[in-house]
């Protein structure tokens, strides 16, 4: 496969250097020649290495080596913009054949680089006194990440990614924490722009990092007003990459690497620990209890041949702790990834063009289990009159996953049932063992009982347009569609284990489904910029409107022939639940939008700012239809004043402070608030039944969410700078479902409960550690604190949303992920039992009738405190990377699910548990309870937390380690400067996690850690 | 640009896959549609009202099921699952009633049909109405006969406390009313409540609440219109009753896609968790003896395996479990309700009479005419309508209503491991705590507190 995707690899640069000789020919035959130069900073003399210095127009240029050096090939007289990140630009003129350019550092924070507005909602106004920050995603698209998402992980102060660890899931983004009572995506996810078209998360995450120029998060509301409250949960804005006028140039990437396992969930037992286990429990249908001389004495106690028995049994049982197969690297495995991008940019002064292609593909953890990519995307820009500019974006894309278990024997959780002591073959007759963790069922059965196979295929397309109409007026418009067609086909063979116990016509399950999803969107904007004096007034209308048509079709038939495994295979004839059946979605929805923005600047020194959205949504009904969402802001640079100015450790000041308010119905359902009714796929007396879909209501109110945002940057002495912002946000009207009265039909509903309050602080600190000669060293540390709180809730001070729960669930005062519990005093050494310490300071057990009083606050579930270490080194032609990413504060149960009872002990155990768990009369300091539990005791001993059964999650995790090194300019002569730029890089990602204490009970979370070699050059 | 502009502009794009809005049903054929889903959803615990009665006899299976036990020997934690799961899909049913008798103002009807058609299905939904809340009276009134259940009319969310029992009654008077009114010229049906399910639910009202008088009037009315036939033993009119066939003994039969016995069967070839009660027994002649006991040879607790008489009705060998009609109110009932009344006047020999008249279409031999009197009589009706109902859940209300005690039988052997006495206060259900939480207004029924508090 790597020797095919080298030869087509190959072909592909070879057709591209005879486009690229043609363009060749062209700049030759005009006349330009060689211009020689070093690019220093001014202060302290230093080569400023990767320095672009380009065109106006952006089409040729070049780019600084590790010691500042630069050749150019420009004709006499031309200007170039020399650049570089950190430092103040500037204007050269070639006017001499060997130039000295000297740039100043420019006190720009991190967070806010200037970017010429390539996204239609990218104005500057929203800079001065919005929290906006930048992600350089150039330096992060090197990384060998599949999933766009995992990027971004400890880049932005208050921008939390959370990874599953699973192949081809959809991590977990938020941006300041969570401000709903309801929890998952659809209410508390941000909102993701790409070239100012909104798109979906999904497809967010099949979108290849080396496309783009910058990314763009957004936190309050000043910054999220002109989306309106799609925005209330923060907005990630991406930009990609354009051409530029000049000689074509192409780059190509090439990355090749290893998944690793990552490290185990669990210490499982090894198998003498295993057999004492079985033992020590007596459970009846395993090797440790059944060769026992227990089982012989107490089921032959008069065998004459009870001695030989024993014998044997113990001969049997040696054997068998002989046996240690660690199942964890057996079913686990190392895997490769590998990826090829190549980049073509180029242009002309009217067209300008970017065309990428990127194929990539990894496996997973698990045999058979891969996705593979492949992503094409082309970006035009065309200049028709001397105001009028086009753009012309489209991309394509098309992925595979490739799954072969379902959600039950998945080997990642085989890996803790499985059994030390068994053998996928028998070492002697070949044949494969039957197991004890599974009767009667031998590990082939449980592997190859499923496999999923699923497609996506992706285009989009748009359509961008600036006009400047007269001086100071310009529209900017983008109209642009999206279509993305998913399949996918699940099987269960006729042959699979669990089939057994159907007849032969109804074994086997097949599923299938096609899903398409198109969306169209238009977006325009009216600007109007007017500077005097010392004003600069900016106002702006625009106007957007959002099409999506969704078409699901899927079909879902047991009693597949063994032969064929599509849908064609499927036995029509079988009724009753195993009949074929068929599931469809249409769904068309629209949005529209219109919003104002006004933007007014003093002197540069003082800002203000203010905007109003409103939206519409067609899902809803006509009343409940429009939201709102306005906002100001104002900022103001003190810089410049006298104070800072004469200051010796302040070299930079600004200040922001926001508000902002939206109300919105956003992730509610249509049946929540007007009866909908849908058709149920059974009958009654052969005719159809329409359902009620949900218990709606009527009364519903959009969340009302309000929220200020004050920030400070500050710049100490030369080289460090210090932003920190203090956010709350208040939520009114919170919708939640909650439960209602049985008799009225239903038991829950959707309401407006209460208000919930979200607050926090981030801090970043910024700069240059070691800044000398070749060597600097530039490091960021950020630490941020999120806290929510209920403020009010309106039927009363407390809610349960379980009749079990002793505690609620809300309470006024009180943040939403509190974790109760009870004392817990140990287990009791007389029977097995956990004891606790009630309210009254005596010691219960479970028959005890628990009040509230004896539960007591445990910690917070979610942590309230994140942030990250991120270090860039460079020296000579080295650079070296190392990020850092940590979180502490919160506290989570032990899964506790492998410390056998009596149900599975037949399965593998955790380490330790034959002595850490009671057993009999007079065992003490046990952590584990005996495995008779009496079943009133159920309730106390497992669902609810003790101090005892919770545990820390801080942890500190390196999230990434690279080195790379860049070909020196005398290298690269020796192509005849055919090569313009190359760079040899080794990586690793999710090396290691330190956590301060320890638990996790499955391979959920734990990101598998990745190497990569690469190599990447720029002709 | 702009014409896309223009042609952009509406937001009222109206569902695809669904109806929405209050007027969403407004023709007669989406009412049955809607009443379908109502009929669909209804609760039928029949066999577990069985269950708790004396119709059967735990065997060794049984042992391996401890919820299953635990509900045969009156847990109370185990009869309070039960009690929410019944009361919380009644409501369900209740308030889609309610919201189809909310689309009367919406109603298109266009012609003669239609009038007939909406009117069939609003008498149908009225009497389905009275049905559920008889059925919640008869589980959920308290024994001192004051409380009884919450009367919903409204679709809008509200926290009503419990009605007294009389207004309960009245209220189901009315419903029948409006039902027997619509109903009383238009077809008759077996999956929907028509004219003469109604009367018959009418009668058990009126059985009920002991207003006897009443309850022989309706019961005459439903004689009137349909009797068994007459001398001749009628074994295909019986047999029928146990298939998806019409009959004219079948008033109201559910319309359902699984076995009505699905719940308490192993899936394998073993054996049942009970079987029919050994104090219940048929003469050789009875024909109902054949489709109300299936032998079946099973292992018994400390025995050798023998047949053992597990409960027949729906299925003609143990693995037949096709799907079957489910039936709910019978013509046979009307027999004994009759005879129940004219035993409490003091007519004794009509009552026997009658009761003979039964019998004798079933191929029983028919009972002396001195036979009994007073109580004794009306026990005896009684005992001979267990075994014409046996699993199908009437005998769990006569034993509730008559106050008898309940005799709870050891594990495959015909002994009495456990007696209700008549004034347990298990005798009526718990009202289930996700109502109670969230309803200041409604009260538990005596005896209830501390369990579900304890449980939940």
């Amino acid at each position: 496969m790597k020797r095919l995707m080298r030869n087509y690899g190959t072909k592909i640069v070879w057709l591209l250097i005879l486009i690229i000789s043609k363009h060749l020919v062209y700049a030759q035959q005009t006349m330009e020649s060689t211009f020689h130069g070093v690019v220093l900073e001014a202060r302290s003399q230093n080569p400023i290495p990767g320095a672009n210095i380009y065109a106006k127009d952006e089409t040729k240029g070049c780019v600084t080596d590790a010691n500042g050096k630069f050749h150019l090939e420009a004709r006499q007289g031309e200007t170039f913009t020399v650049s570089s990140i950190g430092f103040k630009s500037q204007t050269i003129t070639l006017d001499k054949k060997h130039l000295t350019i000297e740039l100043e550092k420019a006190m720009e924070s991190l967070g806010e680089v200037q970017v010429v507005a390539k996204n239609i909602n990218d104005i500057d106004m929203r800079k001065m006194a919005g929290a906006i920050e930048s992600v350089d995603i150039k330096k992060l698209s090197s990384r060998p990440e599949i999933n766009i998402a995992n990027l971004l992980q400890g880049q932005v102060p208050g921008l939390v990614v959370t990874s599953t660890g699973e192949l081809g899931t959809k991590p977990k983004v938020r941006i300041r924490g969570t401000s709903s009572f309801r929890e998952g995506d659809a209410a508390n996810e941000p909102l993701y722009v790409l070239d100012g078209m909104i798109i979906s998360s999904e497809a967010f995450f099949t979108l290849n990092a080396e496309d783009f120029e910058s990314i763009k998060v957004l936190k309050d509301a000043a910054a999220t007003a002109l989306y309106g409250v799609k925005a209330a949960n923060g907005v990630i804005e991406i930009t990609s990459k354009r051409g530029f006028e000049g000689k074509t140039q192409v780059s190509y990437r090439y990355n090749t690497g290893i998944t690793f396992r990552g490290t185990r969930g669990v210490e499982m037992m090894d198998s003498e620990e295993k057999l004492e286990l079985e033992r020590l429990l007596k459970m009846s249908g395993t090797p440790g209890y059944e060769y026992s001389a227990d089982y012989f004495l107490k089921e032959f106690p008069n065998n004459p041949g009870l001695d030989a028995m024993i014998a044997n049994g113990q001969i049997k049982l040696d054997s068998l702790k002989n046996i240690n197969t660690d199942w964890f690297k057996k079913l686990i495995i190392n895997n490769r990834y590998s990826s090829h991008s190549l980049s073509l940019k180029g242009g002309t002064a009217k067209n300008k063009h970017y065309y990428s292609v990127k194929y990539d593909e990894q496996g997973g953890r698990v045999e058979g289990n891969s996705v593979q990519r492949f992503t094409g995307r082309m970006n035009l820009d065309y200049t028709l009159a001397k105001d009028l500019h086009l753009s012309f974006n489209t991309s394509a894309a098309y992925s595979l996953t490739q799954t072969p278990y379902g959600s039950s024997n998945n080997p990642t959780t085989l890996v803790y049932d499985l059994n030390p002591y068994e053998q996928h073959y028998n070492p002697v007759s070949g044949e494969p063992t039957t197991l004890y963790s599974y009767p009667n069922q031998t590990l082939d059965d449980l592997l190859n009982q499923y496999s999923s196979e699923g497609t996506s295929k992706r285009i989009y397309s748009s359509l961008n347009m600036n006009w400047r109409i007269a001086k100071g007026l310009d529209l900017s418009a983008i109209v642009g569609g999206d279509y993305l067609l998913k399949e996918n086909t699940s099987i269960i063979r006729p042959d699979a284990y669990s089939q057994n116990i159907f007849k032969d016509a109804e074994k086997g399950e097949l599923s299938s489904k096609k899903n398409t999803n198109f969306n169209f969107t238009s977006n325009y904007r009216l600007n109007f910029n007017r500077v005097w004096n010392k004003h600069d007034l900016t106002t702006s209308f625009s106007y957007d409107y959002f099409y999506e048509s969704i078409d699901n079709l899927g079909i879902k038939g047991y009693g597949l022939a063994s032969k064929v495994s599509t849908p064609a295979g499927i036995n029509q004839g079988l009724e009753g639940h195993k009949r074929l059946s068929m599931s469809s979605q249409k769904q068309k929805t629209a949005q529209m939008g219109i919003g104002a923005a006004l933007g007014y600047s003093y002197n540069g020194t003082y800002d203000i700012y203010g905007s109003y959205k409103a939206d519409a949504s067609s899902i809803m009904p006509a009343d409940k239809r429009w939201n709102t969402a306005w906002s100001i802001g104002v900022g103001w640079e003190l810089s410049n004043t006298e104070f800072i100015m004469n200051s010796s450790w302040i070299s930079r000041l600004r200040l922001k402070a926001s508000y902002g308010y939206t109300a919105n119905l956003g992730g509610i359902a249509p049946s929540s608030v007007m009866p909908i009714y849908s058709y149920n796929a059974d009958t009654y007396n052969q005719s159809r039944i329409l359902d009620l879909n949900d218990y709606y209501n009527e009364d519903l109110k959009p969340e009302q969410a309000r929220s200020y945002n004050f920030g400070i940057v500050i710049g100490l002495f030369d080289n460090l700078i210090l932003e920190s912002s203090v956010y709350r946000r208040t939520t009114e009207d919170a919708l939640l479902s909650v439960n209602i009265p049985v008799s009225n039909g239903y038991s829950t509903m959707m309401r407006n409960v209460g208000v919930l309050k979200n607050e926090g602080i981030e801090f970043r600190l910024s700069g240059d550690l070691i800044d000398k000669n070749t060597l600097r060293w530039n490091s960021s540390i950020s630490i941020c604190y999120n806290q929510n709180e209920v403020l009010d809730l309106y039927d009363g001070k407390e809610y349960y949303s379980n009749n079990q729960n002793i505690i609620p669930d809300m309470q006024e005062g009180e943040p939403l992920d509190l974790i109760y519990g009870l004392e817990s005093l140990g287990i009791h050494s007389i029977d097995g039992l956990p004891r606790y310490l009630s309210a009254t300071g005596e010691q219960i057990d479970y028959t005890h009738n628990l009040t509230r009083e004896d539960f007591k606050v445990l910690g917070y579930g979610t942590a309230p405190y994140t942030g990250f270490f991120n270090n860039t080194i460079s020296y000579k032609s080295f650079t070296f990377n190392f990020d850092f990413y940590f979180s502490f504060g919160g506290i989570a149960k032990y899964n506790r699910s492998y410390v056998r009872d009596l149900d599975n002990a037949n399965k593998n155990a955790v380490k330790g548990q034959t002595t850490d768990m009671w057993f009999k009369v007079g065992d003490e300091n046990k952590i584990y309870h005996t495995v008779h539990v009496p079943s009133a005791a159920h309730t106390i001993i497992s669902y609810y937390s003790s101090t005892k059964t919770v545990y820390k999650t801080d942890y500190l995790k390196l999230n990434s380690l690279s080195l790379s090194y860049r070909l020196p300019a005398t290298v690269l002569a020796k192509t005849n400067h055919f090569v313009k730029y190359a760079s040899i890089s080794a990586r690793a990602e999710n090396l290691f996690t330190y956590r301060v204490e320890k638990d996790k009970a499955s391979l959920n979370g734990i990101e598998q850690p990745v190497v990569t070699l690469g190599i990447s050059l720029t002709f | 640009m702009i014409i896309i502009v223009l042609c952009a502009c509406s937001l009222d794009i109206p569902l695809e896959d669904e109806i929405s809005g209050n007027d969403a049903i407004d023709t007669p054929e989406a009412a049955k549609e809607f009443l379908n889903a109502a009929y669909y959803n209804y609760s039928k615990e029949l066999v577990s009202y069985s269950f708790l009665s004396d119709d059967f006899m735990p065997t060794y299976l049984m042992n391996k099921n401890n919820s299953t036990k635990k509900l045969y020997y009156w847990d109370a934690v185990e009869i309070s699952y039960l009690a929410k799961s019944i009361w919380e899909s009644h409501y369900h049913t209740i308030i889609q009633i309610n919201s189809l008798l909310a689309s009367k103002p919406y109603m298109i009807l266009l012609n003669e049909d239609d009038q007939t058609s909406w009117e069939t299905t609003l008498g149908s939904a009225y009497a389905l109405k009275a049905m559920t809340y008889l059925e919640l009276l008869q589980l959920f009134n308290d024994l001192s006969n004051k409380l009884g259940i919450i009367l919903k009319n409204k679709i809008e969310l509200e926290q009503l406390p419990r009605s007294s029992t009389n207004a309960c009654i009245s209220e189901i008077e009315h419903l029948l009313d409006n039902a027997l009114e619509l109903l009383e010229d238009k077809d008759a049906s077996t999956h929907y409540l028509d004219y003469n399910s109604t009367l018959m639910l009418y009668a058990r009202l009126k059985l009920w609440e002991e207003n006897y008088e009443a309850a022989y009037d309706w019961v005459g009315k439903v004689l009137e219109n349909k009797k068994l036939a007459d001398g001749a033993i009628n074994d295909n009119g019986y047999s029928s009753l146990w298939a998806n066939e019409s009959c004219n003994e079948k008033l109201f039969a559910f319309n359902i896609f699984t076995h009505p016995l699905g719940i308490y069967r192993e899936d394998d070839n073993i054996g049942d968790e009970f079987c029919v009660s050994p104090l219940i027994m048929f003469e050789d002649n009875d024909i109902r003896a054949k489709y109300t006991i299936l032998p079946h040879r099973m292992n018994v607790n400390g025995g050798d395996p023998t047949l053992r008489p597990l409960l027949g009705k729906y299925r003609t060998s143990y693995d037949d479990i096709s799907p079957l009609d489910m039936n709910y109110l019978r013509v046979a009932e009307a027999y004994f309700i009759r005879a129940e009344c004219l035993a409490r006047k003091g007519e004794d020999k009509e009552a026997i009479k009658l009761l003979n008249e039964l019998l004798q279409t079933r191929g029983a031999t028919p009972l002396p005419e001195k036979l009994l009197a007073g109580t004794d009589l009306i026990k005896l009706i009684l005992d001979e309508k267990q075994k014409e109902f046996v699993g199908e859940g009437l005998r769990y209300f006569d034993l509730k209503r008559m106050a008898y005690p309940i005799n709870r039988l050891e594990v495959d052997k015909a002994e009495i491991s456990k007696i209700i006495s008549s004034n347990d206060f298990r005798r009526t259900l718990p009202i289930p705590d996700s109502e109670l939480r969230q309803n200041k207004s409604a009260k538990q029924n005596p005896g209830w507190d501390d369990i579900i508090r304890i449980i939940n």
